[in-house]
C-alpha cells in the first residue's frame, strides 16, 4: 500500500520526498557524528577549563599568602628552637650520657658528689590533632647523688634557671647519718624525638 | 431555464494539486535543508566555542605551568608550617606538665620546725604507661596516652618531738606559700617511737605525710 502511495505520486513530489528523506538523514547524520561529539568535546574542553582556572585561583591565593606563611614559618621556628635547644639526643647511644654532660657541672657546682645517670623507658606525650608526622615524647633520665638538702635544691634551682625545659619527674632525698650526705635521686625528664606517625 | 450540472475530471491521481498555496513537496526540501545548514550552523557554533575554551585551558596552563616552581615551593613552606605547627602542639603539652620544684623545696626547707627532722622527702614516680589496650593486647599500642594528666603527691617522712609541731607543720604546709603547688595534706601514718633517742629525752613521734600536689597536666 505504502509502495502504490508512492507510485501514485507525481514525479515532482516524489522527486520532492526522495530530497526531503535524504537531506533528514543527512541531518540527522550531522547530528550524530558531528554535532553530538562537538558538544561532548566542548562541555569537555569546558570541564577542564573551570578545573585548570580553579586550580590557577587556589595558586593565586597561595602565592597572594606567601609572605604570610613565610612570616608563620618563621615565628614556629621561633617557637620551636627553646624546644629544639634542650631536646635530649642520645650521646654514644646512651640518653643518660647526654644528660650527664648537660648535669654534671651544674651538681659539681651545687657541692654534690658520686653522681651517677640511668637510661630510663621513654614516656609518650598525648597526642595533638592534626597529628604531626615527627612525633615527640619525655625521656626520663634517673639521676643519683650525694649531698646536702640545700645542695640538692640548689642543683634544681639552677637546672629550672638554665633549662627550663628539664621536668622533675620524682625525687627522693634520704637522710643518711651524715647531714652533708644524703642519698639524693631524680628523674628528670627531657623533650625528646619520638617515632613517626606515617 | 434551469441548466445541468456538469463536472468533468481529467487528471489523473498524480496529477492532483492542492489547494494550499504552501506547497509541501516545495516546503519539505526547504525545511530538510534547512535542518542541514542548521545543523551546521550549531556545528560551526560548537567547533567556534571549542577551540576559544581549548585556547583558554591552554593559556591558564601554561600561566599554572609558569607558576609552579613558586607554589610547589609555597606548598612546601605550607607543609612544613602544618607539620611544625602540629610538633609545637605536642611540645607545648610537654610544657604544660613542666612544674617547678625548686622553690618550693627551698620553702619547706625553710618552714621544718627546729623540733623536727626530715628523713626522707620524695615525690613518687608516676606508675606505667598504659598504651596498649587491655581488652585487646595484641593490638599496636597507641602512639600517645589518652589522659593528658598525671597526679603528684610529696611524702614526707620525719620524726618529731610533739604531735603538736607536726600538726603545725601541715597546716605551714596547706598554708600560703604552697597554695599554688601543694593541695590538702593527710597523714598516713604516725606513731611514737619504742625508744627514745638518747636517754632521759622524750620519746619521738614517727610520721609520714602525705602532700597532694597540682597535677602534671600534659596541655597547652
Amino acid at each position: 500500500m505504502n509502495s502504490s502511495i508512492f507510485q501514485n505520486m507525481a514525479p515532482n513530489a516524489r522527486r520532492s520526498f526522495i530530497v526531503t528523506v535524504l537531506l533528514g538523514a543527512a541531518s540527522a547524520m550531522a547530528y550524530l557524528f558531528a554535532v553530538q561529539p562537538a558538544e561532548e568535546a566542548l562541555a569537555k574542553a569546558r570541564r577542564e577549563y573551570d578545573e585548570a582556572a580553579g586550580k590557577l585561583q587556589m595558586v593565586n591565593a597561595n602565592l597572594r599568602n606567601a609572605p604570610a606563611n613565610k612570616e608563620r614559618l618563621v615565628s614556629l621556628d621561633a617557637a620551636l628552637k627553646p624546644f629544639r635547644d634542650e631536646m635530649l639526643e642520645p650521646l654514644l647511644g646512651s640518653c643518660a650520657m647526654r644528660a650527664k654532660s648537660i648535669l654534671e657541672p651544674l651538681a659539681a657546682g651545687a657541692g654534690l658528689s658520686n653522681m651517677d645517670y640511668a637510661d630510663m623507658s621513654p614516656r609518650a606525650l598525648p597526642l595533638p590533632r592534626p597529628l604531626p608526622v615527627q612525633l615527640h615524647r619525655r625521656q626520663p633520665v634517673r639521676f643519683t647523688a650525694h649531698g646536702s638538702y640545700m645542695g640538692a635544691i640548689s642543683f634544681l634551682l639552677r637546672l629550672e634557671k638554665e633549662h627550663p625545659l628539664v621536668a622533675l619527674q620524682s625525687l627522693s632525698i634520704s637522710a643518711t647519718t651524715e647531714p652533708e650526705r644524703q642519698q639524693i635521686e631524680m628523674v628528670l625528664e627531657w623533650p625528646a624525638k619520638g617515632g613517626r606517625s606515617k | 431555464m434551469k441548466r445541468a450540472a456538469f463536472h468533468l475530471n481529467l487528471l489523473a491521481e498524480s496529477e492532483k494539486l492542492s489547494s494550499s498555496p504552501i506547497r509541501l513537496r516545495v516546503m519539505l526540501p526547504i525545511l530538510a535543508l534547512l535542518a542541514i545548514v542548521g545543523m551546521a550552523v550549531w556545528w560551526g557554533t560548537l567547533t567556534t566555542q571549542l577551540v576559544l575554551a581549548r585556547a583558554k585551558t591552554s593559556d591558564v596552563r601554561s600561566e599554572l605551568a609558569a607558576k609552579k616552581d613558586a607554589h610547589d615551593e609555597i606548598i612546601g613552606g605550607m607543609t612544613r608550617a602544618n607539620e611544625e605547627s602540629a610538633q609545637l602542639k605536642q611540645l607545648e603539652f610537654y610544657r604544660g606538665g613542666c612544674v617547678r620544684w625548686g622553690g618550693t623545696f627551698a620553702t619547706i626547707a625553710e618552714m621544718v620546725p627546729v623540733r623536727m627532722q626530715l628523713a626522707r622527702i620524695e615525690i613518687p614516680e608516676p606508675p606505667p604507661q598504659m598504651l596498649r589496650d587491655p581488652k585487646n593486647p595484641k593490638r599496636p599500642p597507641l602512639l600517645g596516652p589518652t589522659n593528658d594528666t598525671e597526679s603528684v603527691s610529696v611524702v614526707m617522712t620525719g620524726r618529731a618531738a610533739r604531735d603538736t609541731t607536726i600538726v603545725s607543720f601541715m597546716e605551714s604546709l596547706e598554708g600560703a606559700p604552697f597554695t599554688n603547688r601543694l593541695g590538702r595534706v593527710t597523714v598516713k601514718s604516725v606513731q611514737q617511737e619504742p625508744q627514745p633517742q638518747k636517754r632521759g629525752e622524750p620519746r619521738l613521734i614517727a610520721f609520714e605525710l602525705e602532700c597532694r600536689a597540682t597535677d602534671r597536666r600534659f596541655a597547652e
